[in-house]
């Protein structure tokens, strides 16, 4: 075709039918000037696009990095096949990272992980009037959609007194589920994944239980926040 | 337009521009690569501030999550409003907007820096799925119409979101205030509506050549609109 010069403004409005498509990606890869006018004319459509842009909701940021777990990690990029060196190292690197990813799995994400996670957000734990020590400094739950995971951290906690110990639930409107039982370190902090699948709009309970946990609980609520 | 009407337009369109979220400016300044040449960013070290959209392209060819936060943060504006702009109701574009960066994930390795930058790319992709959905859903409500009329939804999510939608609509509209109502109608058909040129030049009864130069000047415009030296 003589005139491909002339199909940089609909290639890039993404307005060519799937022949001209095929054609003019071929004719690009070879030629610098359409590159060069692609490049250009992309930064007026971008432009636009980004003048209208209107920011989604929170909460469907956090859907969509959970539903990009890393069991499909992409295949490795056709521009570093470019470079054969460079398509070994990255062939190395994907298959070091697929080795973290299976320990990390196997590890269960540590609580740290959790806090460290880059959607996880945190939600500050009430004191309710029934914890009588002094208020921790940190009491926060942190939940990461894409670890499917929350931690809770705790700083300047109370011993719980020696027959009894602290237990997480996770509540819904069916109830309330044990999410696992802690004792704060030495030093008053705790930071314990909470066990189960939490979900966005559960609630998070503390109280204090007999040794070993309860099957519901049966001590008063001390700290609580909403997922 | 009125000289009135037109000032009033610019003023949204300054209005709208300052609403994006507070990394919008920002955004808008590394997608388009302002400070830096896109064909040579990638082997640059490490960088400050704004991400370089076409340098996460390439980590999150790699698997790399953190990159795709970082180029969802940039663009989902863009690609939502998109979405918003098209298929109307909120809801679905939130699923549109999923939609176009799963696909961005699952397909960043076939992204080539020589077709055209990391944003321009996802862009397309949003166009191509947000005309999707509207083709689909009104296949859909065809159907049903058929089946069971009277059960069909109605296109928005409820009746306030259509006066909300009829007061944005002024304001998304202002951001093509720049242009000439020649260059912003091929626009709108093309991006906006998914119509090939072809398309484009038999329903405004146009030579080809005609609507790819309205489309050039228009894309042309656009980014100077934004400060990029022609």
């Amino acid at each position: 075709m003589s005139d491909m010069h002339d199909m940089a403004a609909p290639y890039v409005l993404g307005a060519l039918s799937n022949d001209e498509l095929d054609a003019y990606r071929r004719h690009l890869d070879d030629c610098q000037v359409c590159q060069d006018e692609v490049t250009r004319l992309g930064q007026g459509l971008v432009a636009l696009t980004m003048s209208d842009g209107e920011a989604p909701s929170e909460h469907l940021r956090a859907q969509i990095l959970a539903s990009i777990e890393p069991e499909a990690p992409p295949a490795i990029s056709l521009e570093s096949r470019r470079s054969t060196l460079r398509y070994a190292l990255v062939a190395v690197a994907a298959a070091v990272a697929l080795i973290f990813a299976t320990l990390t799995v196997i590890d269960r994400n540590p609580a740290e992980e959790i806090l460290a996670a880059p959607d996880s957000v945190s939600v500050n734990l009430t004191v309710t009037d029934s914890y009588t020590g002094p208020s921790p400094t940190v009491a926060r739950v942190v939940f990461s959609a894409s670890e499917e995971a929350a931690a809770v951290e705790l700083v300047g906690l109370v011993d719980p007194s020696a027959e009894t110990i602290y237990q997480l639930w996770l509540i819904d409107s069916g109830g309330a589920v044990s999410a696992g039982t802690f004792r704060p370190d030495g030093e008053g902090t705790a930071i314990v994944r909470l066990e189960g699948a939490p979900v966005s709009g559960d609630v998070v309970g503390i109280t204090e239980e007999p040794s070993g946990g309860s099957r519901s609980p049966t001590g008063d609520v001390l700290f609580q926040a909403g997922i | 337009m009125s000289l009135e009407r037109f000032m009033i337009q610019r003023a949204l369109t300054i209005e709208t521009c300052r609403a994006i979220t507070a990394s919008g400016e920002r955004s808008v300044r590394s997608a388009l690569h302002f400070e830096e040449n896109p064909l040579s960013s990638a082997e640059r070290a490490p960088r400050r501030g704004p991400p370089d959209l076409d340098r996460e392209m390439r980590a999150i060819a790699r698997g790399d999550r953190a990159a795709f936060a970082r180029l969802y943060d940039s663009l989902s504006p863009a690609v939502y409003g998109v979405a918003r702009r098209v298929v109307r109701s909120a809801a679905h574009a939130e699923e549109v907007t999923q939609e176009v960066f799963l696909e961005v994930w699952r397909k960043a390795a076939e992204w080539q820096s020589t077709r055209g930058s990391a944003a321009n790319w996802v862009m397309l992709i949003a166009r191509a799925r947000a005309t999707d959905r509207v083709r689909s859903e009104q296949a859909g409500r065809d159907r049903q119409q058929k089946v069971a009329p009277g059960w069909v939804e109605p296109a928005g999510d409820t009746v306030d979101e259509g006066v909300t939608l009829a007061e944005e609509h002024d304001e998304i509209r202002s951001a093509l205030a720049s242009l000439t109502d020649k260059q912003r109608i091929v626009i709108e058909l093309a991006y906006y509506e998914g119509k090939t040129y072809l398309e484009v030049a038999e329903s405004l009864g146009l030579p080809l050549g005609t609507v790819k130069t309205r489309m050039r000047d228009a894309l042309i415009r656009l980014r100077e609109s934004y400060g990029v030296p022609g």
